[in-house]
């Protein structure tokens, strides 16, 4: 290679680098809609109050029976597995493969259990509107813990601790109860439990605090990747559509293109069928175990079954989603990375025909891909999880 | 005698709102209320709560009044929809039709930030005509 040809190549190389460089430390700004889109994601952790339909929902005793029940093994089938198992406390309550087992092989991955307290549906397809039916479901599935509510019973009644712990929380005895009101009191010591689980501030809501108050300082101390990858969610990625307000998610369902086969002539009817076995759901917020009112089931009443719910699936918070791989509701895409790609190059022929018309390929560049990431990476932070400790069985026994 | 005829005034005036409230026709100038219109009919909604949030529940009240000034007795068929987006709700409003041209709707959720449009179908007498109103919601 000529002297001269080498020295350009240097050259070339040289300005390269200092553009990176340049273009990494760049800080966007921000006008007056995109500050107010920003906002929307603010304040966390939102205002919380009882689950209308749990009248457990906060009760200390309901919360600690629930944790007991939560790690407990004995209330599957052969007493192999527990809610803990799939949902493990150390890895932010999911379990960190694609698919995992139960009984059987399950076709849906695990999601997570942080900040369920403000969701309203439930379940990638969501088939409940409450979280005590949504833990019921798992209890009783085949595939998952394949137990019953006569299981149920009679695990509690002949285990001191648990029916003491029963009697304490419920004011009744276990051996009393009817077996399906069992499983709902079940069901409802596990939501109580589940509510607590909220994550804590992340960085992106320091950076919200500062932009709230102008405050230049706390501005500039988020990375300015973040910061360019926010602008793209808010702006041309248009992401916060459906990833919106302070949970990241509108709490409704999409078709985003993933594909829903889950074997040789099998489709996973998403949203679709989750509507239908809803509605046929004893324990839904219609049916005679919630304790709320009617008003409080004013989606439930509503909901309306349409062909476009045919492949679409729950949207995830963003919360924590840096720490939460696989993804998508069948954890078919390892990394952020991947998820990122995917609506990059998103291929428009996947998305259901009669669905919305909002999702196109962002065809973003690697430097917007890697700010986005940054950006998703910024809502991370830990769940705050109590210590369990044992049922009391002293009460009981006086 | 004056103060007869003053009491009398008096009764005729409250008379006159009350049966102005109680039959909704013609459409109080209420500076709340929204108003649409179509070929036969005037329309004004509240929304309830008045500040519509991205998915949260609201309920509409609609008062329809046809332009002779009669109480509109018909049917109601309601939906939202985002134009842009091509898509409605996921979810079905209910209608309940209430005295005097006044209907009560629940269970509006506008699950997207955007441009909403509102459409009321008014059916009567195997006619049809449809009344829209846009709706950013920030």
């Amino acid at each position: 290679m000529r002297r001269t040809t080498r020295q350009f190549i240097v050259l070339l190389a040289w300005f390269g680098m200092l553009g990176s460089a340049a273009a990494s430390d760049i800080f966007p700004t921000y006008d007056k809609a995109e500050i107010s889109s920003i906002l929307n994601h603010s304040p966390w952790p939102p205002t919380t109050r009882p689950d209308p339909s749990n009248r457990f929902s906060g009760n200390e005793k309901a919360i600690k029976l629930g944790q007991y029940l939560f790690n407990d093994q004995r209330l599957s089938r052969g007493n192999i597995l527990a809610c803990a198992s799939c949902h493990q406390p150390d890895r932010l309550f999911m379990d960190g493969v694609s698919l995992n087992r139960g009984h059987q092989l399950l076709d849906r991955h695990t999601p997570g259990l942080a900040n369920l307290r403000w969701a309203k549906w439930f379940g990638w397809d969501g088939a409940n509107d409450n979280l005590w039916a949504q833990s019921i479901r798992p209890i009783l599935t085949p595939a998952e813990m394949d137990s019953s509510a006569e299981h149920l019973k009679n695990l509690i009644v002949n285990d001191l601790p648990l029916s003491c712990g029963f009697k304490e929380t419920f004011n009744v005895t276990a051996a009393a109860t009817d077996p399906e009101k069992l499983l709902v009191f079940v069901g409802k010591a596990l939501a109580a439990y589940q509510e607590t689980l909220i994550t804590e501030p992340t960085q992106f809501d320091t950076f919200v605090t500062a932009l709230r108050q102008n405050d230049k300082e706390g501005i500039a101390a988020y990375p300015p990747s973040a910061q360019r990858g926010l602008k793209i969610f808010i702006g041309e990625g248009r992401c916060n559509l459906c990833h919106f307000g302070p949970l990241f998610t509108n709490g409704e369902f999409g078709d985003i293109g993933i594909p829903h086969f889950i074997g040789k002539g099998k489709v996973d009817k998403g949203r679709f069928g989750g509507i239908t076995k809803l509605n046929k759901n004893p324990y839904n917020l219609l049916g005679p175990y919630s304790d709320g009112s009617e008003m409080d089931a004013i989606r439930t009443q509503h909901i309306k079954s349409q062909f476009r719910n045919f492949g679409e699936f729950k949207i995830p918070s963003l919360r924590n989603v840096g720490d939460t791989g696989p993804y998508m509701h069948n954890g078919s895409l390892a990394t952020l990375e991947e998820v990122v790609n995917h609506y990059s190059e998103l291929n428009e022929d996947r998305l259901h025909s009669e669905g919305e018309k909002i999702l196109r390929p962002l065809n973003l560049t690697v430097l917007e891909k890697k700010d986005l990431v940054s950006f998703l990476q910024t809502l991370s932070a830990p769940i705050m999880v109590r210590d369990q400790t044992a049922l009391e069985v002293s009460d009981c026994e006086k | 005698m004056k103060s007869l005829l003053h009491l009398a005034g008096i009764s005729l005036s409250l008379l006159t709102i009350m049966t102005v409230s109680a039959f909704a026709c013609p459409i109080l100038q209420d500076p709340s209320l929204k108003r649409i219109s179509t070929q036969s009919y005037n329309i004004a909604l509240n929304t309830i709560p008045e500040e519509i949030v991205v998915g949260e529940p609201f309920a509409v009240d609609l008062w329809i009044c046809d332009k002779t000034g009669s109480a509109f007795d018909g049917e109601v068929i309601a939906n939202a929809t985002m134009p842009l987006h091509k898509h409605g709700m996921n979810y079905e409003p209910s209608i309940k039709a209430l005295d005097k041209g006044k209907f009560h709707l629940d269970g509006f959720v506008l699950h997207m930030q955007g441009k909403w449009q509102f459409i009321f179908d008014l059916r009567r007498d195997g006619r049809s005509e449809t009344a829209s109103l846009d709706h950013i919601l920030k």
